[in-house]
């Protein structure tokens, strides 16, 4: 670059306008350029033997550092090339460049209505599946022969099986805390033993249940997404259709009876290791005798507190399936919707899971 | 080939995403035992088309009749009447990814409960030999290569020997090779069992190869733009997007 006072810049480029070049004029340069810009600036293409698109962006760019004194922009030497890439460039670089995806303008109330009707779309959708999986199961129930018992099987194992170590797990450590946590305030009455019935209680009938379907909503029910999503994307439930098949029955039937069949056996287990722990506790801590503990236990249970647990991981099993299917057919798009369903899959059957507990804890207190 | 029989008819079909309209008002038949494919360019609609087809999308407006049904009207009886007599080979394959070779291929067999176990075992077998496949049956579909995958689709597609049969880009993303050898599967499947297909492709060589003849649609038109040969698009056709369309080969 040479300058001649304030009138002239001139700008001869060495070779090929390549990346390289690019940066060393914006960071040489056009700091200068831009801060005394020049009313003529001269761009020497004499040794440039052609024009692309970097090339192109430092023209641009110079001609915009000149912009501020309406300076004029004069290029000479210009092979035959360049000249016709300058004409053609120029509509190109006027119009928008962008990177970002532009988003459209904000308008609260077009943001809102669509915001409606999605959910309406949803609600529609979410009711529909209630009925598409009532009939599976009403087909199931008319002829056996039509549920996937193979898939059934496959589906109970990885649903209570594969879970059994965690959710023992789980439950162990929670009873441990119960009693740990109970036993500090009962024990100022000297009423140690009834850690074992608060333990057995509050397991059995609310956080067994509860536990149990948090830990298959997260390992189940987002799976069930996650498959039924990358099915839905790879076009096997179109196949599906086309051959004949109800992809409700096919696909959601299988689960969901494999969850309804599971869910409460885990939770029978989850009960049997959170009073396991209470166990630990009221024999190594509070120095009652493992017999008193446990008949403490029997004592405080009814087969009704049983049985209501169950009832609770029953319709909780039928949620957490019945959200994962629901989500992994309504799956639009590549990869993103299938993570976005599985995510989907586990908030919405938590939530769903803690709507129900809670309607189960009025009807108790209506009883 | 126009004295035959319509085995599709198409009467004015509308097809719409959201606001977007794809296709607009368009009407064509398909002739018993006649390979047919539609063509056009990228997103012009052609496997819009196809979904409509096959049932997976209930079209806006219009009827689309196949074999004397109606699968739009009413409440489905229709299609699910159609959907035996037909075959569909995806993009994709579509492959159950969770089941064997074998055991996809057998699923339409299952599905019609006609057959014992044994039967639907030996049927398989000859459908896989007949493709090539015989020494894959216990594989499953993420362990084949591409054009593997598209036999085994086609081999599915062809479990129950349908009178139509759909077929989404079929060569599409396979060497020249592989796509020949889809080619001339296509053809021997049309020519011996006489079944009629509906291809939805845009190389260029296939429906050369295939085609009796090509409904071509175009983007802006939202509709077909040119029905023949393809050798008459390729020179006769009044519209330039066409006859550029079916000579690249020779601008190339």
């Amino acid at each position: 670059m040479t300058r001649k006072g304030d009138d002239l810049v001139r700008v001869r480029f060495p070779g090929a306008i390549d990346m390289p070049l690019l940066s060393a004029l914006s960071q040489k340069v056009l700091p200068d350029i831009s801060k005394r810009p020049p009313q003529e600036l001269l761009i020497d293409m004499a040794q440039v033997p052609y024009l692309d698109d970097f090339g192109l962006t430092a023209l641009f760019e110079l001609k915009q550092a000149v912009a501020a004194r309406r300076g004029r922009v004069r290029i000479v030497n210009a092979g035959r090339q360049i000249r016709e890439v300058l004409q053609n460039a120029q509509s190109r670089l006027d119009g928008e460049c962008r990177l970002e995806r532009q988003a459209p303008p904000f308008n609260l109330f077009e943001r809102f209505g669509e915001i409606v009707l999605r959910e309406v779309n949803n609600l529609r959708y979410m009711t529909s599946f209630v009925g598409s999986v009532c009939l599976a199961l009403g087909k199931i129930a008319i002829n056996p022969r039509s549920l996937r018992a193979g898939d059934t099987i496959t589906a109970m194992e990885k649903i209570g099986v594969d879970a059994v170590p965690i959710v023992g797990l789980i439950s162990l450590l929670m009873g441990l805390i119960i009693a740990f946590m109970s036993s500090l305030q009962l024990r100022q009455f000297g009423a140690d033993l009834y850690v074992a019935s608060l333990v057995a209680l509050a397991m059995v009938s609310e956080l067994g249940p509860i536990m149990t379907a948090i830990v298959v909503a997260g390992r189940s029910g987002s799976s069930f997404a996650a498959e039924i999503g990358s099915m839905r994307i790879s076009e096997e439930i179109d196949a599906l259709f086309v051959m004949g098949f109800d992809p409700t029955l096919f696909l959601a039937a299988p689960r969901v009876i494999a969850a309804v069949i599971v869910v409460p056996l885990l939770t029978l287990f989850a009960n049997f290791f959170a009073i396991a722990g209470g166990l630990i506790v009221g024999v190594f801590i509070l120095d009652l005798t493992a017999g008193a503990y446990v008949s403490q236990t029997l004592e405080a249970l009814s087969l009704f507190e049983v049985l209501w647990g169950m009832l609770k991981a029953v319709i909780f099993a039928l949620l957490i399936s019945w959200t994962g299917c629901l989500r992994g057919f309504q799956v639009r798009g590549g990869a993103a919707g299938v993570g976005a369903a599985a995510t989907s899959a586990v908030v919405t059957s938590i939530f769903f899971i803690i709507l129900f507990d809670s309607i189960f804890a009025v009807i108790r207190s209506y009883w | 080939m126009q004295a035959k029989a319509r085995i599709i008819q198409v009467e004015k079909l509308t097809a719409r995403y959201g606001a977007d309209t794809v296709l607009e008002n368009i009407s064509f038949d398909v002739y018993e035992g006649e390979v047919l494919v539609i063509a056009g360019g990228s997103s012009s609609g052609k496997t819009t088309i196809l979904k409509h087809l096959i049932g997976l999308v209930r079209p806006h407006g219009g009827r689309i009749i196949i074999d004397g049904q109606d699968i739009v009207a009413g409440d489905g009886g229709g299609l699910q009447k159609t959907l035996p007599k037909i075959g569909v080979l995806f993009q994709g394959s579509a492959l159950l990814g969770s089941m064997t070779v074998a055991q996809n291929v057998a699923l339409p067999l299952r599905r019609s409960g006609l057959l014992s176990d044994d039967m639907i075992r030996k049927i398989v077998y000859l459908k896989l030999c007949k493709f090539d496949l015989s020494q894959y049956q216990d594989y499953l579909p993420s362990a084949l290569s591409g054009g593997m995958k598209k036999r085994a689709g086609l081999a599915r597609a062809l479990a129950l020997n349908p009178r139509i049969l759909f077929l989404d880009e079929p060569s599409a993303g396979l060497d020249p090779i592989r796509s020949a050898e889809i080619d001339a599967i296509i053809k021997d499947i049309n020519q011996r069992l006489n079944t009629t297909i509906v291809v939805v492709t845009h190389e260029l060589d296939s429906i050369f190869n295939i085609a009796h003849r090509v409904i071509m649609i175009g983007k802006e038109q939202k509709g077909i733009i040119a029905v023949g040969t393809p050798g008459q698009l390729k020179t006769d056709s009044a519209d330039p997007f066409v006859r550029q369309f079916f000579s690249r080969k020779e601008t190339v």
